[in-house]
């Protein structure tokens, strides 16, 4: 049949997909998903429906699952007791360099900046404020996420505790996308027409937004799964 | 986590999958195409959803893999087959139970029956 051969290239790109999956996952399931989803294919061909619309579909709904698989897995894995430990490590260190680099080299490295272009210096200030107004958050995110890995050490991660936590991680990831979108526009809208060399910095802060968003919508992921786990909890009990 | 004891509901998809293999057991295709005819084309599961249950559903013991081997219907493809085990169906039954209960609760407040798929 001529639509052989795209069903083995979409089949192909499935594939590659699915090693998304947390690898236990992926080695019970992989190999039978690959089939299914040919299987599919094939049923749709033999309708003489289209493939791409189809595809495209289960593409997305395989993505969602693909999230979910590995938030589950995360909780499953954190739920071990003391093995929290490397990440707080991690976390602390990041909050120190993160810290460190507000406190010494920043205002430095701006009052270089700005005494090289006297004329563009406010932008270089305005830059700095930024920095700080944005660290606000990202503390409170990486304070609240310390908290989630003690409630979790505790066995106390299917809490209100930590669903405030998570909240609240949420809200920051959310306060510093929001601020970057913010600050990439007053940015354009400061330098219109000046001719100055800003796509480092835009691109600085989409990737950052980037970041924000992906951690907000973790969080928000697992936020619902661990409310679900006590409302089932609490369900059983009563 | 102390999981789907067959006391709490059981999720959409993972009725729909105990209903489907509480006949015979099926491979993952199989299955979809038995929720989709159940459910008269109203409830289309994709891959993520049907494997994701599929796996819960294992661990907690409410069907189990069974065998691994052709179906003669389709290709030569060897598939894995999935069975429900005796905590399923009696999950299956109190699942089906409750909504008996609440289809009865529906009659006695006069609702009209047409609207309810799982009749008594």
């Amino acid at each position: 049949m001529a639509s052989e051969p795209l069903i083995r290239r979409y089949r192909n790109c499935y594939a590659k997909l699915l090693r998304l999956y947390p690898r236990p996952y992926r080695e019970r399931f992989g190999e039978v998903m690959e089939q299914t989803f040919n299987d599919l294919c094939r049923e749709r061909v033999k309708a003489e429906r289209g493939l791409f619309s189809f595809a495209l579909w289960t593409f997305f709904e395989t993505s969602a699952a693909i999230i979910r698989e590995n938030a589950t897995m995360m909780v499953r894995c954190s739920m071990n007791r003391g093995s929290t430990i490397f990440l707080r490590v991690v976390i602390s260190l990041i909050a120190i360099a993160a810290l460190a680099v507000c406190i010494f080299p920043l205002p430095r490295m701006v009052a270089q900046e700005a005494a090289k272009t006297p004329d563009t210096a406010y932008l270089i200030y305005l830059f700095l404020v930024c920095a700080y107004i944005l660290s606000i958050p990202f503390f409170v995110a990486l304070y609240q996420a310390f908290k989630l890995l003690i409630y979790v050490d505790r066995n106390e991660a299917f809490s209100e505790l930590s669903v405030k936590a998570l909240r609240q991680i949420k809200y920051c990831a959310i306060t510093i996308g929001t601020l970057m979108v913010a600050g990439i526009a007053a940015l354009m809208a400061l330098s219109f027409g000046k001719g100055e060399d800003i796509a480092g910095m835009v691109a600085m802060g989409l990737l950052m937004t980037f970041a924000s968003s992906v951690v907000a919508a973790v969080a928000a992921v697992l936020q619902r799964q661990v409310q679900k786990a006590i409302d089932l909890k609490k369900e059983g009990l009563s | 986590m102390q999981k789907n004891k067959s006391n709490t509901p059981l999720t959409p998809a993972v009725l729909h999958i105990l209903l489907a293999l509480s006949t015979q057991e099926r491979h993952g295709y199989g299955i979809m195409k038995e929720v989709e005819s159940d459910s008269r084309g109203k409830v289309k599961m994709g891959p993520g959803t049907l494997y994701g249950s599929i796996g819960r559903m294992i661990e907690a013991g409410l069907i189990r893999e069974s065998d691994k081997r052709v179906d003669p219907e389709m290709d030569d493809e060897r598939r894995v087959y999935y069975e429900i085990t005796g905590p399923g169906r009696e999950a299956l039954a109190a699942e089906l139970d409750r909504y008996r209960e609440l289809v009865t609760v529906a009659k006695r407040k006069q609702l009209a029956a047409h609207s309810f798929a799982y009749g008594v």
